[in-house]
């Protein structure tokens, strides 16, 4: 081989798988050269050689079948809506629930230097607070079903 | 409807559209399989196999690229893989009914089975990296800037490739020991005369 373009791009010549401006120079260059002529040429035959020799095999029936049971048909299906609100619902639940979980078991970590007695001082002291607005409540509910009585023991009279 | 259009629509949750790749790609994956595998068997099993292969990393393809380019890195490492792994037990010859040109009479097609086994033994009896260029460039119709793309290598590598293996093809078809010593002497087709 003497040209220096025997080693070129041809193969890809043969397929025009080139820009337009490699294509005409190799054109141009085909048309001075005989060796690279002859390398062309040799490639078209091989190729043409190479399609008159190519297997027609048939594939299987099997293969489709084979290949589309096998599959998870609903591997890329996107999550819907509901279904993903109902999972950030269940997560957002969850978190708020550790958070709960971490304050009392701190809490709890908190209370080792106290006296027994003043444990339960402190849990009176906290149900007299829950307590408080329940208390305030009944008294209101007790003034106002006193107020009903003596309206309606007045109406009587 | 194009494979851009369709791989969209699998990855949108359309899994049965699959059966349309599987259409249009089987006889072209199907053929390469067999020129590894040198049997009909195993070239159907490593086609399933390389299709489902493909549809369960169909999410990691680069929308850019080219899905037949894809799809065929993936065969051609499957490929490889198993030749790495088995040799063939066998080399069996094309079946005829695989063969099916209506125009050619028995003889004809008798011979032109005889020149498909040998191109064939030819191709296989390469080193893996010669054949495979030979079988995508000229029995798949890739371009070498494809085939660069389905082997990682540079253009310039396949382009290169190409012609040794053209060159060993050449060769190893000059040396082939079919006919005895009359063989010279039989009437040869046209078509391995360009050849050799």
């Amino acid at each position: 081989m003497t040209c220096y373009r025997s080693q070129s791009n041809w193969h890809s010549y043969v397929k025009k798988s080139l820009d337009e401006d490699e294509l005409r120079e190799m054109t141009v260059h085909l048309r001075q050269c005989s060796e690279c002529r002859s390398i062309v040429s040799d490639i078209r035959e091989t190729a043409s050689t190479f399609v008159n020799n190519r297997m027609i095999l048939i594939p299987p029936i099997e293969i489709k079948l084979n290949v589309m049971t096998t599959i998870n048909k609903d591997k890329y299906k996107p999550c819907t809506n509901s279904t993903h609100l109902l999972e950030m619902k269940n997560w957002g639940l969850s978190l708020l629930a550790t958070g709960i979980l971490l304050f009392a078991l701190n809490a709890t970590s908190l209370a080792p230097h106290l006296e027994s007695t003043q444990v339960s001082d402190l849990n009176s002291a906290v149900g007299k607070q829950i307590a408080l607005p329940f208390t305030k409540m009944s008294q209101t509910v007790h003034a106002a079903l006193r107020v009903i009585d003596s309206l309606t023991a007045d109406q009587l009279k | 409807m194009h494979d851009d259009e369709l791989i969209s629509s699998i990855l949108h949750g359309h899994g049965e559209r699959y059966d349309d790749i599987v259409q249009r790609y089987q006889t072209g994956l199907y053929r390469t399989a067999y020129y590894y595998t040198q049997n009909i068997e195993d070239a159907r099993d490593l086609t399933q196999e390389i299709f489902i292969k493909a549809y369960n990393h169909l999410a990691g393809f680069n929308r850019g690229s080219t899905f037949s380019t894809w799809l065929y890195r993936i065969a051609v490492n499957h490929c490889l893989d198993w030749c790495r792994k088995k040799k063939p037990l066998y080399v069996e010859a094309t079946c005829l009914e695989n063969l099916s040109d209506e125009e050619q009479g028995p003889e004809d097609l008798l011979i032109q089975q005889e020149l498909t086994s040998e191109v064939q033994a030819a191709v296989a009896s390469l080193p893996e990296i010669y054949s495979t260029v030979l079988i995508l460039y000229y029995f798949e119709d890739f371009t070498p800037q494809q085939i660069a793309e389905i082997v990682d290598a540079p253009k310039r590598t396949v382009e290169t490739r190409l012609f040794r293996a053209r060159k060993m093809l050449k060769d190893k078809l000059h040396l082939a020991p079919s006919g005895g010593e009359g063989h010279d002497m039989l009437p040869k087709p046209k078509q391995l005369a360009q050849l050799r």
